[in-house]
């Protein structure tokens, strides 16, 4: 005997999502280039960013990396965004690397 | 793109993941490319879940939904275009009103995106209205619920009801009225709503878009209630009036992060000289080093938490001659930290960093406020009646607290015609 089964219509809980902003075009080499670091401070920034710009610095030592101590200590929230726009520009960055977490 | 383990981000971790992945760092500045190449907006597809009869199916349906992590981790009510339909008669504004993103994730909430958590946790129709003033609340900028949905803090809304709606959709404002009630069952849902909102569309998930470290067991409903209004003093405001500036007998929604909840023993008042022991009572646990108080100076200058009073310690507090601003400075000047408390629990180079953002408010030497002036306590009144018991809220990392406007739709009086006749009539118990 065949029995019938019972099929539930429901919702997606999540709501629908927008894309505002595409991500930046990507490089073709790091070398040559001015990388800057930006930090919130936060999640072990004080001990990854220093290896990260060391072993990147060695790999491609035509590379120029701005660190996170130099003027572009900050909180990359929502309402630091334009004056984090208008350091990074200045300082001539092609890339930047966010940390930690935000 | 890779993902470093989480662990190498904590105190004095192990790097080697990172020395030997650093070439994923150069590929993500150069050869990585993003999935979504253009700008749009995507909306989920509703679901089929099947199962050999209706239990089973929502069985499955459950199980779909921990897997995808579009839950609380308890069940739900399946949300159907029926159950979803009959929340929805709860407000006249169209199902695809964008009330706003939830962030971290940034899922858009529209008005039927509210019906489907509420529905998914068991609510009613009219308890929409307060739903959507609650979540308007949430988003509001000066909130900062980006911060607040991700943070390490273990912090979640609290949410006060002012106005005649309260009682109408029985929310309450008596005993046991931040916990689980059936006679009065609108805080649970509503608060769960909230909840599923913020991990769902949200993104607030533990250890993925919230990092906070303990949750929280109130962040299961959150904390929905209601101000007991007819308990207040007759010359004490709702908190509506007096801290938002509604005109009392508006209905509204006033929100505000906290962190923490603590049951304050000791407050019946019924000599001028227990309620001077009520007020220090309350000021010695408000003034703890919370470091949250002076995290910022959109803290410092918000309101350090809620106070909770039951109508018989706010009416005794009046008796002899304590309005509410009266408490209020009272409560500031006498939960001020001692400074040896301050040097004590502060490493010696992080002082003058703390100072320095709420000159003249703070300084070395000197006990600190926990908030710039007194009329930034928030006080409610609110309570079993017996008023032996008060209850503290402090914040976490909050920002400012807000409140908004609820709006009823014209089939008001219908929607509680028919919740009596669903529940029977309105509590008389408080």
């Amino acid at each position: 005997m065949t029995g019938s089964r019972v099929t539930l219509k429901v919702y997606n809980p999540t709501g629908a999502t927008e894309t505002t902003q595409l991500n930046a075009p990507r490089l073709d080499t790091l070398a040559g280039k001015t990388i800057c670091e930006l930090s919130n401070a936060n999640w072990e920034y004080n001990r990854i960013f220093p290896v990260v710009r060391e072993l990147l610095q060695k790999q491609f030592p035509t590379a120029k990396i701005v660190p996170y101590t130099e003027a572009i200590w900050l909180r990359p929230d929502i309402d630091n965004l334009e004056h984090v726009s208008k350091v990074v520009k200045e300082k001539g960055c092609q890339a930047v690397i966010t940390g930690m977490a935000a | 793109m890779f993902e470093f383990p989480l662990e190498m981000f904590l105190p004095g971790s192990d790097l080697t993941p990172l020395k030997e992945n650093i070439d994923k760092v150069v590929y993500g500045l150069t050869k990585w490319q993003p999935k979504l190449k253009e700008k749009k907006i995507e909306v989920p597809e509703k679901l089929t879940v099947e199962g050999e009869d209706y239990e089973e199916a929502v069985v499955n349906m459950n199980n779909l939904f921990l897997r995808n992590f579009w839950s609380d981790g308890l069940p739900l009510l399946p949300p159907t275009e029926e159950r979803v339909k009959r929340i929805l008669t709860g407000t006249s504004l169209s199902p695809d009103t964008v009330i706003g993103k939830i962030l971290p994730r940034g899922g858009i909430s529209t008005v039927e995106t509210l019906a489907i958590s509420l529905a998914m946790a068991g609510g009613r129709p009219e308890y929409l209205p307060v739903l959507i003033a609650a979540i308007e609340a949430l988003i509001d900028p000066g909130v900062q619920h980006q911060v607040l949905n991700a943070t390490t803090c273990s912090i979640y809304p609290a949410v006060i009801v002012n106005g005649p709606v309260a009682k109408q959709i029985r929310l309450s404002s008596g005993y046991g009225c931040l916990g689980p009630n059936p006679e009065y069952p609108a805080g649970g849902a509503i608060g769960r709503a909230i909840r599923l909102i913020l991990l769902i569309v949200g993104g607030g998930i533990p250890g993925r878009g919230s990092m906070a470290i303990y949750g929280g067991a109130n962040r299961y409903t959150n904390i929905v209630f209601a101000e007991d209004e007819d308990g207040l003093p007759s010359d004490w405001e709702p908190i509506n009036a007096s801290y938002f500036g509604y005109p009392r007998g508006t209905n509204t929604v006033a929100l505000h992060w906290v962190s923490g909840t603590n049951n304050v023993v000791g407050t019946s008042v019924g000599t001028a000289e227990t309620a001077l022991s009520t007020l220090h009572t309350f000021a010695g646990m408000m003034g703890v080093t919370n470091w949250n108080y002076w995290g910022r100076v959109e803290r410092f200058e918000g309101s350090p938490g809620i106070l909770l009073m039951a109508r018989g310690t706010a009416q005794g507090l009046a008796k002899f001659g304590w309005s509410k601003e009266k408490v209020q400075a009272f409560l500031w000047e006498n939960s001020k930290i001692p400074w040896s408390m301050i040097k004590n629990a502060c490493a010696p180079d992080k002082l003058k960093e703390r100072i320095e953002p709420h000159k003249p408010y703070l300084s070395m030497n000197k006990p600190w406020p926990i908030t710039s002036k007194p009329e930034n306590i928030m006080i409610a009144v609110a309570g079993g009646e017996q008023s032996g018991h008060g209850y503290w809220m402090q914040i976490g990392n909050s920002y400012h607290p807000t409140c908004k406007e609820i709006k009823l739709p014209p089939n008001w009086d219908e929607l509680l015609n028919k919740a009596e006749r669903d529940l029977g009539p309105l509590p008389r118990t408080r």
